[in-house]
């Protein structure tokens, strides 16, 4: 099955639009955050970081983004009925698809990274200050967000696969991280901080004393992952295509 | 052992009872046709045979198995959906291939089935760039990717053209006499009435009429008044489509 899908996956077009975007998306993010400070500032770890938390969340955004679309792509154009008539297991259904949703995320998180990496080198370049790119600082964010991304493709998948209709699911998705967990982890953090958004943010390291450890947001947000897909296989077995 | 058993399939939605406790038998090396109106019910029975729907109780087996305990479905059963599955971005060809990878099926095959619906000029266009009936004919393929023994046809002459439609007979006609089962849905009979030996009719998800076609036909009249008379009778007397509380 993972063949089927690797081939659906290279014959779209939304998958590598989404990369393209959400590349960008981190570049400006970057630059954006970083011409905050003043060029004195920039070699200090905490500009560092919270530059590299910037471009981490457009490339998570996007990875949820892109895991949302591919799934209920399937549910829109009817491709479910195939994959139905080739397997009755939706598990198995699910499973393969999160295999290959995880690898798209890590490529997505791989070249984020890059984005990063490149940028950040070419604004200190220009602005005369120097970034250690071998710190834990820098890498470890961009560890983080390479398996945030993984995840948060596979957790896309898995409530689109719920949820099933596109602009219901993309804008309940996207509404769930951007609108309501960031006031819930900025008044009640205690409570805030265990939601998939912010464990997520926890895993790329964002500078913030109210998240979670990187390995504990990485543990949340990996059962998060685990709910989201369990959801998608109960709803297919229920409900059938 | 038949091709297909349907036993007391019943298909609820809520309290709407689209599929209504369905029994029939569909035999090898044979066409049976299956006929009603719109909305009687004939889509949501097949969705549920192929295990899309969940049937709310009763079964349908294939080959004496039920669908989802079979090793490799679509080498025994090809079926045309109501829809064909596919983003419309795809070609037929990558379509096609992507039915193959998945269900482990030779990737030769694709061509060959392209070959067999007449599509493998235009394999490689876009399906958004098909006509109605091209599409149909790529849904064809689809089915017959697995070379299968059963064929489960949702109104398959959707869209065809006058020739297309008796291009479809002769293929029917021809997957029939090479010994498999086609259960071939329409709720224009007169589509069917030259190709079916077998016939199965439901009326607001109820079956009315399973048997042999000619032993309608043998009242002297043609197929299709006959199933009609006998649909407008149920239509003045029947009880209407059972409701029930869930």
């Amino acid at each position: 099955m993972i063949g089927g899908e690797l081939l659906n996956l290279r014959s779209t077009s939304t998958a590598r639009v989404l990369l393209v975007a959400s590349m960008v998306m981190a570049a400006i993010s970057l630059v954006a955050n970083l011409a905050t400070f003043e060029t004195a500032q920039l070699a200090e770890r905490a500009t560092v970081q919270t530059a590299m938390h910037a471009s981490t969340v457009a490339t998570i955004t996007f990875s949820f983004v892109a895991g949302l679309v591919l799934s209920t792509s399937d549910y829109r154009f009817g491709r479910i009925d195939q994959l139905l008539l080739s397997t009755q297991s939706p598990s198995r259904i699910l499973a393969t698809k999160s295999a290959v949703g995880f690898g798209l995320g890590v490529v997505y998180g791989v070249l984020g990274s890059v984005v990063a990496v490149a940028v950040s080198t070419l604004y200190y370049r220009v602005n005369d200050a120097e970034i250690d790119l071998t710190s834990a600082t820098v890498i470890r964010p961009l560890v983080g967000v390479t398996v945030a991304a993984g995840l948060f493709v596979v957790a896309g998948l898995g409530l689109g696969s719920l949820i099933r209709n596109q602009p219901f699911a993309l804008g309940a998705g996207l509404v769930l991280v951007l609108v309501v967990q960031p006031p819930l982890l900025l008044g009640a953090p205690t409570v805030g901080r265990w939601f998939p958004g912010a464990a997520g943010l926890a895993l790329t390291l964002a500078p913030d004393s109210a998240m979670l450890g990187q390995v504990a947001g990485g543990l949340v947000l990996l059962g998060w992952t685990a709910v989201a897909v369990l959801a998608g296989v109960l709803r297919l077995q229920r409900t059938g295509a | 052992m038949t091709a297909i058993e349907v036993r007391n399939l019943t298909k609820r939605f809520g309290d709407f009872v689209a599929v209504d406790d369905v029994s029939f038998d569909v035999p090898w090396g044979a066409v049976t046709g299956f006929v009603g109106a719109n909305g009687s019910g004939k889509t949501t029975t097949m969705r549920t045979m192929l295990g899309l729907a969940p049937p709310t109780s009763g079964y349908a087996h294939f080959g004496g198995q039920p669908y989802d305990a079979l090793e490799a479905p679509r080498t025994l059963i090809g079926s045309v959906l109501d829809r064909i599955g596919a983003h419309p971005s795809h070609s037929a060809r990558r379509h096609l291939m992507m039915i193959a990878r998945g269900a482990g099926l030779p990737e030769a095959r694709v061509d060959d089935a392209l070959e067999e619906v007449g599509l493998l000029d235009v394999a490689d266009l876009a399906l958004r760039k098909y006509s109605m009936g091209m599409t149909q004919r790529c849904a064809l393929a689809a089915a017959l990717l697995g070379d299968p023994s059963i064929l489960v046809l949702d109104e398959p002459a959707n869209g065809l053209d006058p020739a297309g439609i008796r291009w479809l007979r002769t293929k029917t006609r021809g997957w029939a006499d090479e010994g498999r089962a086609v259960f071939v849905s329409s709720h224009q009979l007169a589509e069917l009435a030259a190709v079916i030996d077998h016939l199965v009719v439901v009326h607001q998800g109820r079956l009315v009429h399973q048997g042999p076609a000619a032993e309608l036909a043998r009242r002297g009249e043609d197929l299709e008044s006959v199933v009609f008379d006998l649909l407008a009778d149920l239509d003045t007397s029947a009880e209407p489509r059972r409701r029930v509380r869930s």
